[in-house]
């Protein structure tokens, strides 16, 4: 039994330990290798709650500057041991201008590009499909 | 023993559950527009608050390389000035300025004059109490080794992304605004001297367009414009502001499309803003930008306090 328990022990630790970073710098650093090529600007990271019955996804919201010209990538990385699907909608003045999630093939995209050719203040809304609980690293680069 | 077995598995499960949960304060933070339930809106009131990106240490820079403007050393800002900076919010605005000339340093690859910069950014960043967000000892490896620049610059904006995270979340959003302010002007600075040695069609509508981004990031410093450094540095921002109000900003308007090319969804914003500015009003610009920054750099302790 004593054997058992420092058996026990160690692993119980390592599947702690990686449970934990799997939602943490190891997720954030996951997403830098997939912007390879481009230039890091920022990164939001979000966790968010499953909705309340009846009420409205939660969702996270960013103001953020984008200049016209500019050629940006999202690159999104969920955590692995959550089933939920970050999607990412981007705002000008109460008016949707693009998403990650296409309704029409009902298809989640983990990166997209955004080319914008309006100077101004933006916002970046990032809730999870079906207002499931989730956590997630959205990063923000320049393509060259 | 099975007591024991049963109380390690109890504290596993009891730990894991705790990591999984909302975490308010580590990494993965709710935003405030969650924890708040406060209704989302657009207004002038909200973008007072954050707005991320407003001034990023490489986006200028960039846009200036894009333009094969060739790289200037003597158009960054001189470190020992940064000897005269005795508060901190001169540090702080001062680290805005010295972080924008290491994003161009690093567009350029000119990594013979990181070590100077990102020693002088770790002293100032230190003195302001956020100096444990600058991982010094990787960046001087990185700049040292001269290959990997863009793990360089990765780690530059990372660090000042992170100094900028605590101080708003740790009610020092006075000194994250100047660091801002400070990477803005810095930006516009290294912009305009390149106009002003040779005309460049794409940079001088950039330098126009500012005119929409520094109105938010004045909104921003009148929060604190009680105190006598931020009043100082508004004073010196209007007169920028003043010469921006003169361009004219047109848009066309356009409906957004949603383009898959090769599995890669791309997002275009169809509507555009057009920038008037006539050559007057750019050589204007130019140099009221030039006396501010060089005002603002080279300011001492007595001259704005």
């Amino acid at each position: 039994m004593k054997k058992l328990i420092f058996l026990i022990i160690p692993v119980l630790i390592f599947l702690n330990y990686n449970t934990t970073a799997q939602c943490n710098s190891q997720l954030h650093d996951k997403c830098y290798v997939e912007i390879k090529g481009t230039t890091y600007l920022k990164d939001f990271k979000v966790r968010l709650q499953t909705a309340e019955k009846n009420k409205k996804s939660p969702i996270a919201k960013y103001s953020i500057a984008f200049s016209k010209g500019n050629h940006y990538r999202f690159t999104v990385c969920c955590d692995v041991n959550k089933d939920s699907e970050a999607i990412i909608q981007i705002y000008q003045s109460n008016r949707l201008i693009g998403s990650n999630f296409v309704k029409g093939s009902d298809k989640i995209y983990s990166a997209f590009d955004f080319v914008c050719n309006k100077t101004g203040i933006y916002s970046i809304m990032i809730s999870y499909r079906d207002g499931k609980d989730g956590c997630s690293v959205t990063m923000l680069s320049l393509v060259q | 023993m099975k007591n024991i077995f049963y109380f390690l598995i109890i504290v596993f499960i009891i730990s894991s559950c705790k990591n999984n949960s909302v975490d308010t304060e580590g990494d993965f933070s709710v935003p405030d527009s969650v924890l708040n339930k406060k209704p989302l809106d657009f207004t002038e009131e909200a973008l007072t608050e954050v707005i991320e990106n407003l001034a990023s240490p490489v986006e200028m820079a960039s846009i200036i390389k894009k333009a094969n403007a060739e790289f200037s050393r003597k158009n960054l800002c001189n470190t020992e000035f940064a000897d005269n900076y005795n508060s901190g919010f001169q540090k702080a605005l001062g680290l805005g300025i010295f972080g924008a000339d290491l994003g161009y340093i690093n567009v350029y690859n000119k990594t013979s004059l990181v070590l100077e910069y990102i020693m002088i950014i770790k002293s100032l960043a230190d003195d302001i109490k956020v100096g444990q967000f600058f991982d010094f000892a990787t960046l001087k490896k990185l700049a040292l080794n001269s290959e990997n620049i863009d793990s360089l610059t990765y780690i530059s904006v990372h660090s000042f992304n992170n100094i900028d995270k605590f101080l708003r979340e740790n009610d020092r959003g006075n000194y994250s605004a100047l660091i801002v302010a400070g990477a803005w002007l810095e930006g516009m600075f290294l912009s305009t001297q390149i106009i002003k040695d040779k005309p460049n069609k794409e940079i001088a509508e950039k330098i126009g367009e500012q005119k929409l981004l520094l109105n938010d990031l004045m909104l921003i410093l009148k929060n604190y414009d009680n105190n006598n450094f931020f009043h100082g540095v508004l004073a010196e921002f209007t007169k920028i502001k003043d010469e921006l109000d003169k361009v004219k900003i047109t848009y066309e308007k356009g409906e957004p499309t949603s383009v898959e090319q090769d599995g890669m969804l791309t997002i275009v914003q169809n509507e555009t803003s057009i920038i008037h500015i006539r050559d007057q009003q750019l050589k204007d610009i130019v140099a009221i930008t030039e006396e501010v920054r060089n005002n603002l750099v080279e300011i001492t302790e007595n001259e704005i306090q």
